[in-house]
């Protein structure tokens, strides 16, 4: 089910109308949250709903092994990281391991076509099984080291993996956050709900009108059969796919954050406007924080991360962004992006160069440009249909040929100053965080009337300025 | 905070109401188009269709066979064009359309295979379009179908389309369409520009050939249903001879040997010339040369019934509810650059933008209901 869609509209409105009758005793409130979330995930289609049913009894038993018999702590956790790393595998990456393994069976001179012998059903790649595998796995990983204790009620335990508001795009919620929430009895204040709904009208507004708006333009121009051989074509069109991921991912951590507040749950913060980043460090302190603390915290870390010497640390770095790469996507723009961002980091880490930047006039701007130019070049293979094409977009980029002329050439006049606009309205709230300025400075007796009608005027624009698209970009992963 | 919730609901009610009903038309001149195209992609693709005879193929065949002029050569047989804009002859398409083949019917059964080189280039075996429209949640088709004034009311404005009327009225040429709920589309082109598609397909079809396994899918599957009874006809629909030459020279297409392997698979392999059939944009036949192919076409695809047809009505027929509307668009450069026919080797999405018109109750008074070919039509006075 999608978030912008009737059917959601529907389900949200009789969820939220029985919340506040079955949250009252622990079971039913579980049973209601695990129903709820299957007919939510199972609207896609029913079938996915068994393989998140296995991942989450695996793991399910697995805590309570661990719990029941912590001699054999390990051979449990082997179990549930083999269980969920290996449906990741089957549904998502055995296409791409069989393609390249035929494509080097074929240098060796066998012609062998793997992917003809894959079942057919492995094909099909399962909405958001990245998130909940993750989230899954988080489980058993800290009941493993002892920092959580199991619980024993499987309802209690798929109300956390399968809660719907982030069920399929994540924030990807440990749980040690939120078990303890669920198990007690949600109360929600008017400040709550207020909070809420105005998370779940920002949460909206980013997607349907400003990431829906640049959909369509991006789309046009990476799916062109001939690209573009404009430059500044190319920084408008990657410009606007920066704008359109962000305003699509955000958003949708800003609905799930609003609808979980409704219910009386907190979820952490998701995004931090990652693009006044003066570094790129920051940058992935404030881009998809729950995903970048996972890694953090169940690979890097474990790996040794910074503790082992410079070039240990640095292996450790790109180990953790190529998998962090092949976590988006079963494809080589996917780990190339994920390399990039291990490049810059690594030159970072090396140079010292935003610090340095930093203490000059006008240094902040000037990082904070570097930074963008570099997440920028990132988006690129991360959107690019493939390698090669994301090579040829990024050679016409950097050959700065082509003025405003090529532009209104390739797209015409009105949908290029149309997109400018789109960037430009998701931009003024991000230049007004990089300067520091607060909230806005608005006399006391105005500020109620204005915070009323502005969701007013976001809601009526979500209908009236939305844009085509409709699913989220997240959910291919 | 109390205070605010229900302000906030209850404002947005308001402004969400009132707005449908007074926002300006859109100045775009092709948003009625697009509706009606969208509806009809959808209806296409998620209506409860049975047949006896289902037309396949890309661009070509959808606006070029007009099953309801080949239904009057052979009366009794139930005929669908099943074909889509850059659309691909590949195992999922022919699974899909053997499920549209009624196997009740008494009628024999028969799939048209219209069969150019483009159809069976590997790069376009993903379906773009017929991926994108199945994708369409079903609450959003059965609005799109059965509530489109609805859908119209709260249909977005696209910030593009003032840009674009502030700046001046475009003169590109248009392309004039008529939806049918058989699956065909009457095209035709004001300006016709006959020289259009060797441009866009020299482009195009640059490094890239025929794919050896749709070849081999296609010989299969006529094998597979020849077995079965279900009788296979395929040709290579008219265009121009120039284009067939292109086609030809830049995808190693081998017509011959494909027809021979199809008649040899108990297929049969029909053969069209060019000549006496007009194009609009030098590739896609227009609307009088497609009703004349349909008609040439019939009579090798199939005997005449001996007795009268058998239709099934359903929720979602085309027959009762979507009846065809007539559009006008332009395929200029300000909006689809490289998604708008003419030359529609690649997919038309069915979601791209529409911007909002307000909803016409009614026809207006300039446009007249017109009955041809058994089936309802918009057309000018």
């Amino acid at each position: 089910m999608l978030f912008p869609s009737v059917a959601f509209l529907v389900f949200a409105a009789v969820f939220y109308l029985l919340w506040p009758v079955a949250r009252r005793r622990e079971n039913v409130r579980y049973a209601y949250l695990v129903g709820a979330s299957f007919l939510f995930y199972g609207w896609w289609d029913w079938r996915f709903l068994f393989l998140i049913l296995a991942s989450g009894i695996l793991d399910f038993v697995a805590g309570l092994g661990m719990r029941g018999r912590p001699g054999a702590r390990k051979a449990w956790l082997a179990l549930s990281v083999a269980g969920n790393v290996g449906s990741l595998a089957a549904f998502k990456y055995s296409g791409f391991l069989a393609e390249n393994l035929s494509g080097l069976l074929a240098l060796a001179g066998m012609d062998v076509d793997l992917t003809a012998a894959l079942p057919r059903f492995v094909l099909i790649l399962p909405v958001g099984i990245s998130f909940y595998t993750f989230q899954s796995m988080s489980y058993t990983i800290d009941v493993y080291r002892g920092r959580l204790e199991p619980t024993r009620n499987p309802l209690h335990f798929f109300a956390y993996l399968a809660l719907f508001p982030q069920l399929v795009a994540g924030p990807i919620v440990r749980a040690s956050e939120l078990l303890p929430q669920l198990r007690r009895p949600p109360r929600t204040t008017e400040a709550d709900r207020w909070a809420g709904l105005r998370r779940i009208v920002h949460g909206f507004f980013k997607k349907m009108v400003l990431a829906d708006g640049l959909a369509w333009f991006v789309a046009d121009a990476f799916g062109a059969v001939e690209p573009s051989v404009s430059s500044l074509y190319w920084w408008l069109i990657t410009t606007a796919f920066a704008v359109q991921i962000y305003c699509d991912f955000s958003g949708y951590s800003d609905i799930a954050r609003g609808l979980a507040r409704w219910m009386g749950y907190d979820f952490l913060e998701n995004f931090n406007h990652p693009y006044v980043s003066s570094s790129l460090r920051e940058f992935w302190a404030r881009w998809h924080i729950s995903l970048s603390t996972w890694f953090r915290d169940y690979l890097y870390l474990p790996l040794g991360g910074s503790r082992r010497g410079p070039l240990r640390s640095a292996v450790n770095l790109w180990i953790t962004m190529l998998v962090s790469g092949l976590w988006h996507g079963a494809a080589w723009t996917f780990l190339l992006w994920g390399g990039c961002h291990a490049l810059f980091l690594s030159m970072e880490r090396l140079t010292r160069w935003p610090e340095r930047l930093r203490g000059v006039t006008g240094g902040r701007l000037a990082a904070t440009a570097l930074v963008l130019a570099q997440v920028w070049v990132g988006w690129v293979f991360f959107r690019a249909e493939s390698a090669a094409q994301a090579v040829r977009i990024l050679r016409t980029m950097f050959s700065f040929s082509g003025g405003p002329a090529s532009v209104r050439a390739e797209m015409g006049g009105s949908d290029a100053l149309a997109v400018v606009l789109l960037i430009l309205a998701a931009a003024s709230r991000e230049a007004w965080i990089w300067l520091g300025l607060g909230r806005p400075p608005l006399p006391e007796r105005l500020r109620a009337p204005v915070e009323t009608v502005a969701p007013s005027l976001m809601i009526a624009a979500c209908v009236y300025l939305r844009g085509p698209g409709s699913a989220f970009i997240y959910f291919q992963f | 905070v109390r205070e605010r919730i229900v302000p906030v609901l209850v404002l947005s009610a308001l402004l969400v109401g009132g707005l449908g009903a007074l926002l300006p038309a859109s100045p775009d001149p092709e948003d009625e188009a697009l509706a009606a195209e969208d509806r009809f992609y959808l209806a296409k693709t998620h209506g409860p269709h049975r047949c006896d005879v289902i037309v396949l193929g890309d661009s070509r065949a959808l606006r070029g066979i007009a099953p309801s002029e080949m239904e009057e050569v052979l009366p009794g047989r139930r005929i669908f064009n099943f074909a889509y804009n850059a659309g691909s002859l590949n195992p999922e398409m022919y699974r899909e359309a053997e499920k549209r083949l009624d196997p009740r019917s008494d009628e024999p059964a028969a799939v048209l295979l219209a069969v150019t080189p483009l159809s069976l280039l590997g790069w376009k075996a993903t379906n773009e379009q017929y991926a994108e429209l199945r994708a369409v949640p079903p609450d959003e088709v059965w609005l799109k179908i059965h509530r489109p004034g609805l859908v119209r009311y709260f249909q977005p404005l696209t910030p593009s389309a003032f840009i674009a009327a502030a700046l001046g009225p475009a003169n590109a040429p248009r392309t004039l369409q008529t939806f049918h709920d058989d699956g065909w589309i009457e095209s035709e082109r004001t300006p016709p520009n006959p020289e259009e598609a060797l441009a866009v397909y020299a482009k195009r079809l640059r490094g890239r050939s025929v794919d050896a396994g749709l070849v081999d899918a296609l010989v299969e599957r006529t094998v597979r249903w020849s077995e079965r009874g279900i009788r296979v006809f395929a040709f290579r629909p008219p265009t121009t001879d120039a284009v067939v030459a292109l086609e030809d020279r830049m995808t190693g297409f081998d017509e011959e040997a494909l027809a021979r392997r199809v008649e040899e698979a108990g297929g049969r392999w029909l053969r069209f010339g060019n000549d006496g059939y007009g194009t609009y944009d030098g590739s896609h036949l227009d609307r009088e040369s497609a009703r004349r192919f349909s008609r040439d076409l019939a009579p090798g695809s199939g005997t005449p019934a001996e007795s009268g047809c058998r239709r099934r009505s359903a929720s979602l027929s085309f027959r009762r509810s979507t009846p065809p509307v007539r559009g006008s668009g332009s395929p200029g450069p300000s909006r689809f650059p490289k998604e708008h026919p003419p030359c529609c080797d690649r997919p038309v999405s069915s979601s791209r933008p529409l911007s909002r018109r307000r909803l016409r109750p009614s026809p207006p008074a300039t446009w007249r209901w017109r009955t041809s070919s058994g089936s309802t039509t918009w057309t000018t006075a």
